[in-house]
């Protein structure tokens, strides 16, 4: 279970908070889907969850241990897939996997039946004495998602994990999500791409300017916008995400006025 | 508005270069860093420039009393062709290796020629600046020995710019057919191996010409046999490399005063330098296209299932996370051609040198016999070991760069189940590896040549190590202290840091002053061992023990 709480963070080179005031729980047992139009406070929020960036106030818990207090033993109780697989060009796909076994003191027989199954499943066995520099996108996505799960982890991020897959990888990895969530594990993930949140999230959130504008389910996000707008009620995430990100343009707008 | 080409060669300078317009200076910090750069640059600049007029000088007072001075500017534009030729190659060659992002070029409607155009000129302006250093220094030489007229200096400045265009267009006209024909070319591990290979032998070259040319100037009766008729070494110089020829005839002209008559020499040189270009861009630019466009083409090894099985059970194993670090940080840099090239590589660069140098000087070997015998038995041999151990083991900017290095990577290895303390010392270990490795290469070879006892060769080899472990500790502090962490190119991470620089010329000064103390303190083999080694271990202690926190404190403070 992942809790964000009064999460606020302003970059040194900038006067606004790129996240304000952020609370957030996600749950064992669902998928979570964190939305947000570019520049709205999603990267740095994830950066925050996993230690990356330090917060300005707030706190960050992984299954009830805090981030800031004890970094290592709630690292160790995520798997975390970034959104940037071109790091690591210089190993080999099996030295990569060893590497990430060994960070998360994973023993050697877990780690080897692990790769195994799940190098089965993405179709990258036969590829794992090669470079990753060989390797196309969705290949090195398909590694990375591989070794954010070689600890098999309690909590599982993941940024923009559907980036570069081919449609069977994704299916393969929207089924992997689903099995986790119902084996009782939390997965919390960014996306873009609305059709797949609206297919496999149980909860969303939407942020944009760095707040958060709405939490809970689809069919939640829907009752509310019809409240504002009657026409909201046949519309799908697409366009309740937009209309909810529009109002918070115009109400931003309105303050700086 | 610039038109494509301009704004093509200017984005293609501003990544090679690591260049920003002056307009994004905006801080104090900002033009502060601006004035160190200029102010390092210039320093290091002098430096080499001090080495080359003291070389030219020899030169010019072994070859004034025959009358053959005019023969600088034959050895300037020899020098020259050979630096743009060696130095060119690598450039171009590692083009390839940077050329992922510039493949979206090949998706805008500008032509292979114009692409090719743009490369050319961004390496024709880095081996001009050598052009100008290296032919600049012999012209001011003879430019204060023999006062030329004014015209001297601007044929001097266009002979510069016209020498470069053949060797570069020589260079592209070897590596274009070879990036096309050779499948195993397209891989950065090919271009390390081809660029280090060329980066050494121009190193051996270089040194064998500049050896033996100043061993045959200590012999009048040579010069005189060699140069002073028709059908010597300078005519047959010329025959072989034009561009050599023309530029002398041309300075040599000019020298006399006559620089009408040496206009046409420079002239010859720019038409068959740019005829050479020309050839280039017309016939080659195709095939440099599809040579990038290929490069880097997947080679995926596949396994068959029953292999893919086998591997899995055979190769992972599992070990502790610092071990785990250190491998990665090892694996990370010495497979990069950038980083492993103007890094580590120095520790068996630098004493391939000095074996060519020791070779080639073989004639004098009496005198270094004598010399030898002068430091043995004394503390001096042991201090020269230790001194050259202890520069080679400072000298590979891995602790320098470590930080910067991995500043793309650093948001996937913060979010990693592991402290700073081990990060960062997993990387402070690569450099110590490399430093005793360096320690050993230095101190130990020069105790072999210089046949020290095993204490004394061990001594040696423990007192460079201690220093440069010193030295890279504060490397590992200066980069953790200020980090280069935005950067489009490796280069811009490893070559053009500053902090590396700062540690190599801090340490090289450092070795300097320690050497200097030595001829005034007379404490024996056993007391500088204790006193130079015991004070640098102290003193890397003590930044080892500080440092977990500060980088602690530090990285609490970035922004990936």
């Amino acid at each position: 279970m992942l809790r964000l709480q009064g999460l606020s963070k302003t970059y040194s080179r900038s006067e606004s908070k790129a996240v304000d005031s952020v609370d957030l729980e996600v749950r064992d047992g669902e998928i979570f889907g964190f939305l947000g139009p570019n520049g709205a406070g999603k990267t740095t929020t994830m950066k925050m969850v996993t230690g990356v960036l330090a917060p300005d106030s707030g706190s960050v818990s992984i299954d009830g241990i805090d981030l800031a207090a004890d970094p290592i033993a709630a690292k160790l109780r995520f798997g975390y897939v970034p959104d940037n697989p071109e790091l690591w060009n210089k190993l080999k796909a099996s030295e990569y996997l060893d590497f990430m076994g060994d960070i998360y003191r994973v023993s050697t027989a877990d780690r080897r039946a692990r790769v195994g199954e799940l190098s089965e499943r993405f179709a990258i066995s036969d590829v794992l004495s090669s470079s990753i520099g060989s390797f196309s996108r969705g290949m090195k996505q398909k590694l990375f998602v591989i070794g954010s799960l070689i600890h098999d982890p309690g909590n599982w991020i993941l940024d923009e994990p559907m980036v570069g897959l081919d449609p069977q990888a994704a299916f393969d990895l929207k089924e992997l999500m689903r099995a986790r969530a119902s084996a009782g594990k939390c997965v919390f993930f960014s996306t873009h791409v609305l059709e797949v949140a609206q297919r496999i999230c149980d909860r969303i959130a939407v942020i944009a300017r760095g707040r958060l504008l709405f939490t809970g389910t689809i069919d939640e996000l829907r009752t509310l916008r019809q409240k504002t707008d009657a026409r909201a009620g046949d519309e799908d995430l697409e366009g309740l995400f937009l209309d909810l990100v529009d109002d918070s343009d115009s109400a931003g707008k309105g303050e700086r006025q | 508005m610039r038109t494509p080409f301009a704004a093509l060669v200017a984005l293609q300078a501003r990544a090679t270069f690591g260049l920003k317009p002056l307009a994004d200076y905006h801080s104090y910090k900002d033009w502060l860093k601006l004035a160190g750069m200029v102010l390092l640059f210039l320093v290091v600049g002098a430096d080499l420039a001090a080495i080359f007029v003291m070389s030219a000088l020899a030169q010019y007072d072994a070859l004034q009393p025959q009358g053959l001075q005019g023969l600088l500017l034959l050895n300037s534009a020899i020098m020259a062709s050979m630096a743009v030729f060696s130095l060119g190659f690598i450039m171009i060659l590692s083009g390839w290796s940077q050329s992922a992002a510039d493949r979206q070029l090949f998706a805008m409607p500008i032509g292979n020629r114009q692409l090719l155009a743009a490369r050319f000129v961004v390496v024709y302006l880095s081996e001009f600046a050598f052009s100008v250093f290296l032919v600049g220094v012999q012209l001011v030489v003879l430019g204060v020995k023999e006062a030329p007229p004014p015209a001297f200096w601007i044929l001097g400045l266009l002979t510069s710019l016209a020498l470069p265009l053949l060797p570069l267009a020589i260079a592209w006209i070897i590596i274009v057919p070879i990036m096309s024909a050779a499948r195993f070319m397209r891989s950065r591990n090919a271009i390390m191996l081809a660029g280090g290979f060329v980066g050494v032998a121009f190193a051996l070259a270089f040194n064998l010409y500049v050896q033996s040319s100043m061993t045959k100037l200590g012999d009048p009766a040579w010069m005189l046999a060699h140069y002073a008729g028709p059908g010597t070494v300078m005519n047959l110089v010329g025959t072989a490399w034009p561009p050599s020829l023309f530029a002398y005839k041309a300075l040599s002209l000019a020298m006399a005063g006559d620089w009408l008559q040496g206009l046409p020499w420079v002239a010859a040189s720019f038409a068959l330098g740019l005829a050479a270009t020309a050839l280039v861009l017309a016939f080659f630019a195709r095939a440099w296209a599809r040579s990038v466009l290929a490069f880097g083409e997947g080679s995926l090894r596949r396994l068959g299932r029953g292999q893919a099985h086998a591997f899995v059970s055979r190769n992972f194993l599992a070990g502790g996370a610092f071990r785990a670090l250190v491998l990665r940080e090892s694996r990370m840099m010495n497979r990069e051609p950038m980083y492993f090239l103007n890094g580590p590589f120095i520790v068996l660069l630098m004493p391939l040198i000095l074996v060519l140098a020791w070779f080639v000087q073989r004639g004098n070997l009496a005198s270094i016999a004598v010399a030898l015998e002068a430091v043995r038995g004394g503390p001096l041999g042991f201090l020269a070991g230790a001194a050259f151990g202890a520069f080679l083991g400072s000298a590979t900017s891995i602790a320098a760069t470590a930080l910067s290095r991995d500043a793309k990577a650093l948001p996937a290895l913060l979010a990693l189940p592991v402290s700073v303390r081990d990060f960062m010392l997993a990387k402070l270990a690569h450099a110590l590896g490399w430093g005793l490795i360096g320690a050993i290469v230095g101190a130990g070879g020069l105790a072999l040549v210089l046949h020290l006892g095993f204490l004394e060769a061990a001594a040696s080899v423990l007192l460079a190590f201690a220093f440069s472990s010193l030295a890279n500790m504060a490397g590992l502090w200066i980069d953790t202290a200020n980090p280069r962490l935005s950067w489009d190119n490796p280069v811009a991470a490893m070559k053009q840091n500053p902090n590396s620089v700062i540690v190599l010329l801090g340490a090289m000064a450092a070795i300097g002053g320690l050497g200097y103390l030595a001829t005034i303190l007379s404490l024996g083999i056993a007391g500088f061992t204790l006193a130079y080694g015991g004070g640098a271990a102290l003193a890397f202690a003590g930044l080892f023990a500080t440092y977990p926190r500060f980088a602690q404190r530090r990285f609490l403070r970035l922004e990936p």
